[in-house]
């Protein structure tokens, strides 16, 4: 039993607990958060002091959104519905906190006439709601190809690369291990604004669709597969003024920034091989999102049962070699 | 064992741990079904005490030094007095070494706990940057000892070391009176650093610490007598319970089950670990009109809970609930008058810069640039055996 205990807690030793631990108060104070307003805090869960207690780490509290529905109005506008919920994971309970109607000023999946489909998928991929994807009720839009839409033809390779985008070439110009995943990109022209108008492709799933690239960064969520090969794929729609095109693409690795380039014409695209090979992480905290965990009182049950068979066994053995 | 006073009160002490045991709502992952039951059984008993007798209306619910978690504990002393006379009455001998080593098993697994919280720095954290920058005297001393801690990965992992080894002692016969010695030590400390800094979590403590006292008594004469008598002493076998006389297959089973405890709630997350948040940064004002209520504000921070700290110019701090729109460039802030104001804002992960717009101005921009915090001397992780080596 004993030899045994060893490797067992040295395992433990080795694991990496949850959230931070502390007190409610040490809690508000770590957010410079003053006594006047503590009570404020503890009465509604949306400033998150539920989880902490006795000085130790904490059971998580996720808040999480819910889209109910969005409503296309014009190219530029749409409204989104949203609740948001505050889930206690100690408890499972959810508790409606505050519900909200946005309307979105030129939103890159909402505001334009994407397809459905393409929003669906776009949403399962980079949002986190809580509800499925199906549940949301869309009104205005639609299946039909809008006249800027662009179907891309894309060819596989055997493992998950891409090796062409409508008979151009796809060529591999950086191979980049993430440890996050979500991972957030950042993209943007890094030259001079000459017009440079890109379509951007992860694992064959359209990000960007005829986005004209500008000085300003703009981030897009991404959600690798894990363990395999995820191609970005820079598809170019022209040249600009200066070809090729070029795009600075920026990523974080153990928190530090990478910076890359991409460049693609009209013969040939430029690709980024990321790799995820880590178990997956929460990232940012919006949007975020609800994992299900599984459920601890049977986790106890398989617990008590095990220890009753080993002890059983134990002594069968000890009883055996006495 | 002879039926007598001492025994009285063994039972009536061994219940009122036993049942603190079951009600405390401790924190743990795999029994977060446990706040439930303690909220279930005694809150609107507690509260309604909390209100009619103390005069006090209890927000904080059943937590760490709340007001109804010390009325929770003096009901359940209560209920203790009362349930030992029937105990007490039956014999109580074997049911009263079941709860000793339940309570023992409950001490190895909490000092675990709070070890290996202590050696993965998930209690004592690295301070965020609002701390780092608020100044020393304008910090309660519950925040500045908390951070002060947080910023040493060796006492952190020193002394999570030493409650991690007080735990694995505990778990085994030949070793447990060693494990509660040093236990109390441990405990003792504890309990003395939060009274001395007013820290949150006294009466808890004070709990785990008269714990290890109590499961000491046994062996209180035979202690005293090697140590201060300096007598030849030997330490008396521990008494079995009904389930471990003869059945040795329980104390094994029971010692499988606390370190599987203990390796299900180090595993737990049964949620996934949660990464720094977007933009968890400090940001010093460069341009542009930054005032909030008429106050000017010089920094910001964004904090890992989802916080944004405004630092005004006379060092005040100001915090926001802060939620990051990234798909539609906004930052939602609340305040604890729940009215919320979105900012649009615009960062530049490159250079660090962060644009914001006043929703009320929105000519009016505020241009912010990241500070490098992580370099601050507090997180510097200096080490000198000489002193002239610290100014090298």
């Amino acid at each position: 039993m004993r030899t045994r205990a060893i490797p067992l807690l040295i395992t433990g030793f080795l694991m990496i607990s949850a959230g931070k631990g502390q007190t409610k108060l040490i809690a508000h104070k770590s957010h410079s958060g003053s006594i006047a307003t503590f009570e404020t805090a503890l009465r509604y869960s949306f400033f998150g002091l539920g989880s902490s207690n006795f000085g130790a780490a904490p059971t998580p509290i996720v808040t999480d959104s819910k889209l109910d529905s969005v409503i296309f109005l014009s190219d530029k506008r749409a409204v989104m519905i949203t609740s948001n919920y505050c889930t206690n994971k100690r408890t499972s309970k959810s508790e409606l906190w505050s519900a909200g109607r946005d309307t979105v000023l030129d939103h890159p999946l909402f505001s334009k006439k994407h397809r459905l489909d393409s929003i669906k998928g776009i949403l399962q991929q980079n949002y986190f709601f809580r509800n499925p994807v199906e549940n949301v009720v869309f009104i205005g839009f639609d299946n039909k190809p809008s006249p800027s839409s662009f179907v891309p033809d894309i060819l596989f390779g055997k493992k998950n690369d891409i090796l062409s985008i409508n008979d151009r070439k796809v060529r591999l110009q950086a191979d980049v291990q993430l440890n996050e995943n979500p991972a957030e990109i950042l993209i943007w022209d890094s030259a001079e604004e000459d017009g440079d108008t890109v379509s951007l492709y992860l694992n064959g799933e359209c990000l960007l669709e005829r986005y004209k690239l500008t000085k300003n960064q703009l981030a897009v969520k991404v959600k690798l597969i894990p363990n395999s090969n995820n191609y970005l794929v820079l598809y170019a729609h022209n040249v600009g003024q200066k070809p090729p095109n070029t795009a600075a693409v920026l990523v974080y690795h153990r928190g530090k920034p990478k910076k890359m380039f991409l460049k693609a014409d009209s013969k040939y695209c430029g690709s980024i091989n990321f790799t995820y090979s880590k178990r997956e992480k929460r990232g940012d905290v919006l949007p975020p999102y609800e994992r299900p965990g599984p459920g601890t009182p049977l986790l106890l049950l398989a617990a008590a049962v095990f220890s009753l068979l080993s002890g059983y066994f134990y002594s069968r053995l000890h009883l055996m070699l006495k | 064992m002879k039926k007598s006073t001492p025994l009285f009160f063994h039972t009536q002490f061994s219940l009122f741990f036993l049942l603190c045991v079951l009600f405390i709502p401790f924190p743990l992952t795999i029994f977060r079904f446990q706040e439930n039951i303690s909220n279930f059984c005694f809150k609107k008993l507690c509260t309604v005490i909390a209100e009619n007798v103390f005069g006090k209306i209890p927000t904080a619910g059943i937590s760490s030094d709340a007001v109804l978690l010390y009325i929770l504990v003096l009901i359940l002393f209560l209920l203790a007095c009362l349930l030992s006379f029937p105990v007490f009455k039956k014999q109580p001998d074997r049911v009263l070494g079941l709860i000793r080593k339940s309570l023992v098993y409950y001490l190895a697994l909490l000092l675990l706990k709070y070890g290996i919280d202590k050696v993965t720095s998930s209690q004592f954290y690295s301070p965020e940057p609002n701390i780092l920058h608020t100044s020393f005297g304008n910090m309660e001393k519950d925040i500045l000892f908390w951070s002060t801690l947080g910023t040493s990965r060796l006492y952190n992992l020193l002394t999570g070391g030493f409650e991690m080894i007080a735990g694995i002692l505990l778990l085994f016969k030949r070793t447990r009176v060693i494990g509660l010695l040093i236990s109390l030590v441990i405990l003792a400390q504890v309990v003395v650093v939060n009274l001395s800094f007013d820290i949150s979590v006294k009466l808890y403590s004070s709990f785990l610490c008269l714990l290890a006292v109590f499961l000491l008594t046994p062996y209180f004469k035979r202690i005293y007598s090697f140590f201060i008598l300096r007598r030849h002493t030997q330490l008396q076998e521990e008494e079995g319970t009904f389930l471990t006389l003869e059945r040795p297959v329980f104390k094994t089973s029971m010692k499988i089950f606390v370190i599987s405890l203990f390796i299900m709630e180090t595993f737990c997350p049964v949620e996934p670990v949660l990464a720094a948040p977007f933009l968890h940064r400090a940001f010093e004002i460069t341009e542009g009109a930054a005032s909030l209520n008429t106050l000017t504000i010089k920094r910001f921070f964004i904090h890992k809970d989802g916080f944004i700290i405004f630092e005004t110019d006379r060092g005040q701090m100001l915090d926001y609930k802060l939620q990051v729109d990234s798909s539609a460039g906004q930052l939602i802030i609340t305040g604890y008058d729940l009215k919320t104001t979105p900012y649009d804002y615009r960062y530049f992960s490159a250079t660090g810069v962060i644009e914001l717009q006043d929703p009320l101005h929105k000519d009016q921009i505020m241009r912010a640039t990241a500070i490098n915090w992580q370099d601050m001397p507090a997180l510097r992780d200096n080490f000198h055996w000489t002193v002239e080596g610290a100014g090298e």
